[in-house]
Formats: structure tokens, sequence, C-alpha cells
């Protein structure tokens, strides 16, 4: 055994081997007194809880303003119909535009649906790496803008794409919000690859975007009937060899996973170590086996996201978690309030907060990804 | 910046091949050849020694003879390595053994009764240092450099270890940080108890050893101080080995595994002792400002001779920082009682009895130095009159189950404490001439000159050579003139009658706020410096005035008397206490630590030096931080973190000072555990000052030594500026204390 700490320096110091040392790290029940516990120590401890609920107040302020802006969408329509004899042009104009768009709509929805279902298409020369989690709120986004920020091979792009509905991808990469996003141009058969956006330090970015519940659920249709949809999406980019592509997916098991876990060639499961993720666990490793099962399955390694490594518990579900994946477990990224609060400034924590314990472990695990990535032998084909 | 020291590696020469083949050789004689080769060859050395010191030498041919010597030494001095040691042992001894020979025979023939009391006196002076310098060559020729033996086998099958804290009358304070640390101790739980020897039987420690769940023991009254709390607690306690820390020497949390391994070796092993290192500076290295940069007095006794004592199988036992089996010490009946230097006297007891005692040069255990002058001073006192009592009572040259080397080593131990009437002897030899113009040396000047200087700049450069990094040239003598007067009278006393109690006389010690001059504590050595001075003043005026013939026998007296006045100058300078700015003492350390704001940022640092209250640390890029923030310092321990509360006290420059803020027990014991706990911490400063060279430590203890006469004058004129205003500040108090 190495060691490299204290006793190791004494030993060395007069030329004897440490290796027989034993460390027992005694535990004693200590009765403390009531003073003892000043609130002066418990003053930080709401600061580090109050800051994890900031990013899920986020997410659903966004979701609230997607809600906001269908309901401005729906009374636009109502004025329209009701008024039909004395209508002013405008209204006409807009109501035959709006006939325009449907029937474009249904026509796409035909084509796509004779076009898909027996074509396999080309497996895209691109790298695909999926961030995926069993449960919401462990920091998927973050980690996929880290990723896309720091991920990158010589002579080619990284890019993002975000298939989650909460459409938070863009807010991390500091993208402008009001384009056209990938549900919107699925449905209308526009190709992806123009509307990517430019994000912070370089990257490129694909967001879910702004759309209704019904524009919402009829993308996940064409999901549901074409196993191959993102495949072909990727495929119609035109990727390079030297291209990676970070794909963001909501928590749970959900039609873009299926249509993810088709195109990944790796495979990042984001989870935080307490007993609400580890309880996912079984469900992640069926759903992989699964994909396993059919062949061709990416390679999927696990990382523990937003560990506090000041507290036993904590330490101890490490522990836990390490023993059960082994070394699927790529390592570990510290809790640090620096990351949440550069996007609430809109910076990228990977160039404002550089020196944070949290952008150091990022920047290790972007290194291990693109290590695993070099050294992966990448089928010609997708699997059925 | 922690670094580790390592052994001096020694290239085996063409010559100690040769003599490793020749050994050999030796080795496949049969057994009755060999010895009456041995015996042989030992008696043709002898003749030989006997006959270089006998011959009497003219002055020319005896400066040659001295002057050939010294240059071998010189070039020999180069060359590391044990060898090169004893050869030049030998021809220290040459010249040093020629000198006395000398001088009994050709330079004593006194007339009249001022002459025969100086001249006699100084030739018993001359004659205990000449012992002493042999006995101490003996002792330090060849240190042992004993290795430690880690434990072997599961540790379900390590033998349980009693630790033992006494305490009578230091704060709850102090004693926390050992308590914590000796539980921490890395050990199995249930084979290792600490326990609390309370002989203060304080409400406050009670409490607190229930809380953290420690042993508390107590005797209804305070026989035999230390060594009565000793044994009561052997008598209501079990382990099979008995670990003694003083109530402010916390220990390592290596300790056991360095200690014990040792003792599963060598069953005869009872005692192991490892060095007293001190991680605050004593007075001498505070007043005079050497912390560090000059070896202490205690490194050359924990460095050097216990190491060599440990050849002859004669390491004593000092009271703290051992580990001793517990049926031998039973056997002898506990820790001795009879004398104050209780831990001497056991350890001498158990080498009677047959064991063996070890010494290991590791230093795993730290403590505070004494903290004023007058505490000092008591200590040794106390020190030199136990030596005494043992000295009187249990003479190591008499009675059985010693050998002759453990004799000798136990006797030079004892010996060198009786250094106070040679040491001012030697203080006030040249006055003798140059006030009462005393006879006292029969010889031509430069007989003496030429007889002298070998044997002094031979024992010198020897001594350097052994000792160099231990101790620096001519601070033996300062050491001794601070001590000399105030140990004379215990000592004469002790050995007239050692049952005779005495007193202590403690100071508090403590925060001293002001620099002051100890006049009191001073005195003998003001007095010491004015007889020289007006030895000096006279011995010019005389000289000017052109004493017929007696040139040369002045000038040898003033260079004697300058060097005189150098070593009282240089004590003058230790009475002078420094300002004490902290009450706590800050150990030097570099560890890695994390700082986190109220903000809930985050910033590496580095630790510069840190105590049980406090911590300062060095944050990058300069930042700031303000006063009275409050911050979480957290430190690692193999990549695990434990965070502290703490408040910003000080901020400059990226230099910042913190306090911790009302830890919990549960941190308390953790903070520990990451900072003085740390096996490496001691181990790497010690043995790793400057190594001595003769003529900078001459120079430096003359700087010091001028620096004092400036202290003393300042310090005069204030007095006699304080005696105008009547706004004279009383002294602190002195009081009849137990000191430890």
């Amino acid at each position: 055994m190495n060691r490299t700490d204290d006793i190791s320096n004494l030993f060395n110091g007069f030329g004897a081997s440490a290796d027989s040392y034993l460390d027992f790290s005694n535990q004693f029940d200590y009765k403390e007194r009531p003073l003892a516990f000043v609130p002066a120590v418990s003053k930080p401890v709401p600061a580090i809880e109050a800051a994890e609920p900031e990013i899920d107040l986020s997410a659903k302020k966004l979701a609230q303003t997607v809600t906001e802006s269908e309901a401005n969408l729906e009374p636009e329509l109502a004025p329209v119909n009701a008024a039909q004899s004395g209508t002013p042009l405008r209204h006409l104009l807009a109501e035959v535009a709006l006939a325009r768009r449907a029937e474009a709509q249904a026509r796409n929805e035909e084509a796509l649906r004779q076009v898909t279902p027996h074509s396999r298409p080309a497996k895209t020369r691109a790298h695909v790496i999926a961030v995926v989690s069993a449960k919401g709120g462990v920091g998927k986004s973050t980690l996929a803008s880290a990723l896309t920020t720091a991920l990158r091979l010589e002579g080619g792009q990284t890019l993002a794409i975000d298939l989650d509905p909460q459409n938070a991808l863009q807010y991390h990469l500091g993208a402008a919000p009001d384009v056209l996003g990938m549900c919107n141009a699925s449905i209308m058969g526009e190709k992806w690859k123009p509307l990517l956006l430019s994000g912070s330090a370089g990257t490129l970015l694909l967001p879910y975007g702004a759309m209704t519940e019904e524009e919402r659920r009829t993308l996940e249709r064409y999901l549901e009937n074409d196993r191959y949809w993102l495949a072909r999406q990727l495929a119609s980019m035109d990727l390079g060899e030297n291209d990676v592509v970070i794909l963001d997916t909501p928590p749970g098991r959900t039609t873009y996973l299926d249509q993810v876990l088709m195109v990944a060639d790796q495979v990042l499961v984001v989870t935080t170590a307490d007993a609400a993720c580890f309880v996912t666990l079984d469900q992640m490793e069926h759903l992989l086996g699964e994909r396993m099962a059919r062949g061709q399955a990416p390679l999927c390694n696990y990382v523990i996201n937003q560990f506090d490594s000041s507290r036993v518990f904590c330490r101890d579900m490490h522990e836990v978690i390490k023993r059960r994946l082994g070394s699927r477990l790529l390592g570990v990224v510290a809790l640090d309030h620096a990351v949440g609060e550069a996007m609430a400034y809109g910076q990228n924590p990977l160039l404002e907060a550089e020196s944070s314990p949290a952008c150091q472990d990022m920047l290790i695990l972007s290194d291990m990804l693109k290590a695993q990535l070099k050294s992966m032998v990448v089928s010609e084909f997708y699997a059925s | 910046m922690i670094e580790a020291s390592t052994p001096e590696a020694v290239t085996p020469t063409r010559f100690q091949r040769w003599a490793d083949a020749a050994s050999d050789r030796l080795e496949s004689l049969p057994q009755t050849l060999r010895r009456v080769l041995v015996a042989g060859v030992t008696m043709l050395c002898g003749l030989l020694a006997l006959f270089i010191i006998t011959v009497p030498f003219e002055l020319y041919s005896q400066c040659i003879f001295a002057l050939g010597c010294f240059v071998a030494a010189l070039v020999l001095r180069k060359i590391p390595g044990r060898l090169t040691v004893l050869i030049l042992i030998g021809l220290s001894l040459t010249a040093s053994l020629r000198y006395l020979y000398w001088r009994l025979t050709s330079t004593l023939g006194f007339e009249g009764w001022v002459d025969m009391l100086f001249g006699y006196g100084l030739v018993m002076a001359e004659l205990y240092a000449m012992i002493v310098l042999v006995f101490g060559y003996l002792q330090t020729a060849w240190p042992l450099r004993r290795k430690p033996v880690l434990m072997s086998g599961p540790p379900s099958e390590w033998p349980t270890v009693d630790v033992f804290i006494p305490s009578y009358n230091e704060t709850l304070d102090i004693v926390k940080v050992t308590i914590f640390a000796a539980q921490a101790i890395d050990w199995p739980q249930d084979k290792l108890r600490v326990h609390v020897l309370d002989d203060g039987r304080r409400e406050d420690f009670r409490e607190f050893c229930e809380q953290i769940g420690v042993g508390y023991i107590v005797r209804d009254n305070n026989r035999h101080a230390k060594a009565g709390n000793l044994n009561e607690a052997l008598k209501v306690t079990s382990g099979e080995f008995v670990t003694i820390f003083d109530a402010d020497h916390v220990p390592t949390r290596s300790f056991l595994q360095v200690c014990v391994g040792w003792f599963i070796k060598d069953p005869k092993l009872a005692m192991l002792q490892t060095p007293h290192f001190f991680f605050s500076p004593d007075p001498f290295e505070k007043n005079l400002n050497t912390f560090r940069s000059v070896p202490n007095e205690g490194e050359l006794f924990y460095g050097l001779v216990q190491d060599g004592n440990d050849l002859w199988n004669a390491t004593f036992f000092c009271g703290s920082c051992a580990v001793i089996r517990r049926a031998p010490l039973l056997e002898i009946g506990g820790v001795a009682v009879e004398t104050v230097t209780e831990d001497a006297h056991t350890a001498l007891k158990l080498n009677r009895a047959g064991y063996n005692t070890a010494y290991l040069a590791i230093p795993q255990a730290a403590g505070l130095a004494t903290e004023s002058l007058s505490r000092h001073i008591s200590q040794r006192i106390r020190w030199a009159r136990g030596m005494a009592q043992i000295f009187r009572t249990d003479n190591p040259l008499f009675g059985k189950g010693l050998k002759l080397g453990q004799r000798l080593c136990y006797l030079n131990a004892m010996l060198h404490f009786f250094y106070g009437l040679p040491r001012l002897a030697f203080l006030t030899a040249p006055l003798a001439f140059l006030f009462f113009d005393a006879q006292i040396f029969h010889a031509s000047a430069l007989m003496i000159t030429a007889y002298v200087l070998p044997h002094i700049l031979h024992a010198s450069l020897t001594n350097s050579s052994i000792q160099g990094r231990f101790r620096h040239s001519f601070w033996n003598e300062v050491y001794e003139t601070v001590l000399a007067w105030y140990i004379l009278g215990p000592v004469l006393m002790a050995l007239v009658n050692p049952k005779f109690g005495g007193f202590n006389v403690t100071d508090k010690g403590g925060v001293i706020d002001k620099k002051y001059f100890e006049w009191k504590l001073a005195r003998p050595y003001i007095v010491l410096l004015i007889l020289n001075a007006a030895g000096l003043i006279y011995g010019v005026v005389r000289l000017m005035e052109g004493a017929e013939g007696a040139t040369t026998t002045i000038l040898i007296n003033l260079a004697w008397t300058v060097y005189n006045l150098i070593i009282t100058s240089a004590s003058v300078a230790v009475a002078s206490e420094t300002r004490q700015v902290r009450s706590e003492p800050r150990v030097a350390a570099t560890l890695p630590m994390r700082l986190t704001r109220a903000d809930g940022s985050v910033v590496d640092g580095v630790t510069q030096d840190f105590s049980q209250k406090g911590l300062g640390f060095l944050l990058p890029a300069g930042i700031d931080l303000p006063k009275g923030e409050r911050v979480q310092i957290s430190l690692f321990r193999n990549q695990q973190l434990s965070v502290f509360p703490a408040v910003i006290m000080f901020s400059r420059d990226g230099l910042l000072g913190a306090q911790f803020d009302q830890l919990t027990l549960r941190q308390q014991s953790e903070l520990i555990r990451l900072t003085f706990s740390r096996a490496d911490t001691w181990a790497s400063t010690w043995g790793n000052g400057q190594v001595d060279t003769p003529l900078s430590a001459l120079r430096e203890v003359t700087g010091i030594g001028l620096r004092g006469i400036y202290e003393l004058f300042k310090a005069t004129g204030m007095e006699v500026r304080n005696l105008f205003r009547r706004s004279q500040v009383s002294p602190s108090k002195l009081e009849n204390v137990l000191d430890k």
C-alpha cells in the first residue's frame, strides 16, 4: 500500500517502510454539553440547503413561462372565431395563415409517417454522449453544459442538443432564448443544423424550444412511432468523425431516453449520493440491461453529482454506490454553489469559477470521457 | 515544506573495506589464538599510549608534536564516518592526557596558602573537566541509532497499554490537548486505556474525562508528588504496558506502534524512551532569539547523549514520553520515590535488576518548554539535586547488577551536574593572578601555551565534530554559567545530606506583558561580569606599567579573562526576558486547508501554523478577509474534509489568522487528530539546525554577549530613572510551589 501522508513522511525520514502501519479510526461517544451547540455553527447550513432548490425553482419558473405563453396563445384565437361577421382584415388573414400552417403540419406528419418505419438511417460519424438520470434535479443539464464546454476533439465541433422539455440547457450555455427550438423545427420538418445557436465558450446548442402542449405531444408521437427518429436527425446533420454530440435528456423513463439509447456511444448516468437516487439505480440498470440485450449497447458510466464531502452520510453513500457500481462509477463532482450561481448570473462556470472544486471535478470527468471515447471501437451501424 | 532528514550515507573507503576484510579474517581464527592476539594488541596499545603520554618534551618538540596532531585533526575532520570520530577522539585524548600528566607532575609546587588555595582549586576543577570529557567521549563516540521495529501480527494480539497523564496544577485547556491526542493514538480501541491522574482533584477535569470517556484516577493525598501519583495509578490499572505523558506533552498518533515493537522483539526490555521535543522556545532561545537556528539545550541530551547511552544499555527514563513494561516496574517496587529525580532512579533500578532499557531518537511527542528563566532554573536545580541524591544513596559505581559501561554512563550523567564549583573556578581563575599575583601555575607561559592550547583546541574540535548537529561550540559554557551559581548550593547540600528536602522556588509564569530584566536572577552573572571586567582593566594597566618578566603571563590571563567576559555577558543577555506576545505558542506546519466563506464561496489555502485555539494560513492571490468574519475552515485527512467554524482575527496580504469558534468536543478531538497527532511534524524539524563551526559559534556568542551588556546598561538606566520617580514595579511573587 503506497501512502503519501504523515506516516509515510515519518518513516521515510529514518529509512523504513510504512507498509505494516495500521490506521485505526476509533469511534468514541462524546457527551456534548448542550451549550456547546451554538447557532452560529448552523448558520451556513441553511445557505447550503437553500442553494439547491434554486435551480429547481428556476426550472419551475421556466415551465410556468411556457404554460403562460401557451395560455397567451389561446385567447388570441378566440376573438377570431367569435367575431366572424364584422371581422377586420387582419383577422381574416390570420385565419388563413393558421390554416396554412395546420395543413403543412398535417402534410409533414403524413410524410414522416410514410417515410420512417422501416428504413434505418446511416449511423452518424460523430461521437454521441448522452447525459441521463433516473431522477430530476441531480444536475444533468449542468453537467451536460460543462461537458459541452470542456470536451472537444481536435478538428471537430462539440454541440449540445437539449431533448428535455424543461428547455434549461440554453440558460446554462447562455444562448439567446427566443428562437425556433428543436421541437418546433422537428414538427415543421426543418433541418437541425442551421438552427444551432452559439453559446458561451464557443459551444453550439440546439435548445428544446418553447412549444405548446399540443406540439410536444405531437413530437413525442413521432418518437414513439419511429425508433430511428433521433438517428435520422443526427444523420441529416452531416457531422464529422471528430464532432461530439452531447444529448441532454429529461429524467426518468421517457420516450426521449429510448431514442437516445439507440444513438448514444456513451451514456453518463447522473446521480446524487442520497437514498432517493439510490433506489432508482435499479430502474436505470434494468433499462440499460434491456438495451444491452438487443446488442450494441452504449458504454455506461455513472457520476455522483453535488457531493458534499463534509458529511459522513454522503461519504458513506459514496462508498455504497462505489461498491455497487465498481469501475462504472467514473467519478464525483463536489457540491459547489459557484456553479449554480454562475448560471444565475448568466455565466459559464467553467469560465468564471475555474478554480472551484466542482469545476475541477467536471474537467476531470470530461477528460475521462474523452479518453474512453478515443479508445472505443465504434460500430458502423445501428443495432435493431 | 516538511522535509524528512535522511541519515548520512557512509561510503566505504578503501581503508574501511580493508578493515572489514581484516576483521573477517580475524573472525575465522580459532578462539584461543584470537584471545591471545587481542590481549597482545591491547597491551601493546596500552604501552604505546603510556609512552606517548608520559614522554617529556621540551618546548620546541612539544610545539611540533602538538601542531602535527592538530593539523591531522583538522584534515581528518572533513571525512565523515564513525572511524574518523574514533581517531579524533584518540588524538584529543593524547593531547589532553599529555597535558594532564605534565600538569600533575611539573606544575604543582606551591608556597603560601594563597597559592595553594587557588592552585589546588584550579587543578581539581581541571580534573573534573577532564573526567567529564573522557566519560563524555565514551558516552557519545558511538551512538546506537536504533531503528524502530514495527508491530507485526494482527491487532487482536497486540498488548494492552495504559496511558497515564499525571497532572497537578496545569489548567484543563493545556491537558485537554494531551488527552485528546492520547485517545487518537493508533491502537486497537479495546487495548488502549487513557487515564488522567489528577493530583489536584479538580471537578472540571473529572467532568471532562467523563464526557469523553477516559479514565480519571485520584488519590486522597499528594505524597511523593508525581512518583506517588503514578504508583497509586499502577495499583488500579492492569495494562501490560504503561505509557507516561506529562500534562503538556502531546503524543502523535504513531507513538505506540513505533515504540512497542521493540518490547515484543526483546523480552528483557523494560523501558523505551523517546525525546522530549519542544515546539515552543525555552528561555535561552526566546531571550537570545536563537529558536531553531542554534540547537537548544535539550538537543544534545536527547539527540546524542541518550543515543550514546543506548549502546551501553544505560538509557535512563526521563519522566515522560516513554513506554514501560509493567511487570519489571512492579518488580522493583514501582516508580522510585527516594529522590527527586524519580525517573533516572527508576531506570537505574531497572538496570540493576537485569532489565534492558532502550532509546529511539525519533520525537513522537512534543510539549511546551519552560516559559521563564526562573522556572527553567528551578527545574534544573531539581534535576541536579536529585542526581546528587542518587550519587550519594545509590551510587552506580558500587552495588551489583550493572555492567561497567552502564556504571560509567550513569556516573557521567550524575557528574555532569556537579559543574557548579568547577565552572565558577574557571570563571574566576585568571583573576587570582591579576589581582593577587598568585602563582598558581608553575611553568613558563610558553610551556603552558604549548600544552594547554592543544588540549583545549582538540577538545573543542572533537566535540564539535561529534556534537555539531546537536550543540554549537561555546554554548556549553553559557548554559553552565547561567546555572552554575544556582545548582552549587543544592548539589552540595544533597551530597552532604541527601535526605534534606529543600524547597523549590517557582515562579508562576504565564504571559509576560512587557520586556523586563530579571535582576534577582541575573545577580551572579553581573557580579562575575564586573569582576572579570575589573580584572581586564587592571591587567591592561599592569601591562602598560611594564611588570618585569610577567608580560606573557599577563597576556595569557587577559586572554582568558576576555573569554570569560564573553561567556558571562552572554549569560546576562539570557536574563533579559523578552515580551511574550501570544499566551499560547503556535506550531509551525504546512498543511492543505480549505476556507468556506459566509456566502458559500470556497478557497483552497495552506496553513502556516496552528495551535489548539487558532490557525494561521496563507490564501492565494492575496485574498483579504475582514476581521470578525465568520468562516468555516476545513482540514484534510486522506481526501476527507473536517470542517471547523472560526472567526477571522487578522488578515494582511494573503496571510490570515483565525480563531476557532466554540468547537464541540468531537470537533476539538478531530482538530487535534488533524494537527497535533500528525506523525511527522516533530520528526521533520528534529536535528535540522545549522551544523556547528567553532569560529562562527564564537562570533555568535560574542554578538549575544555584546547585546547582553547593552541590555544591562539599558535596564540599569531604567532602574535609576524609576528610583527617582519612586514608582517601582514589584517583580512577580515567588512562591514555594512544588514544580513538576
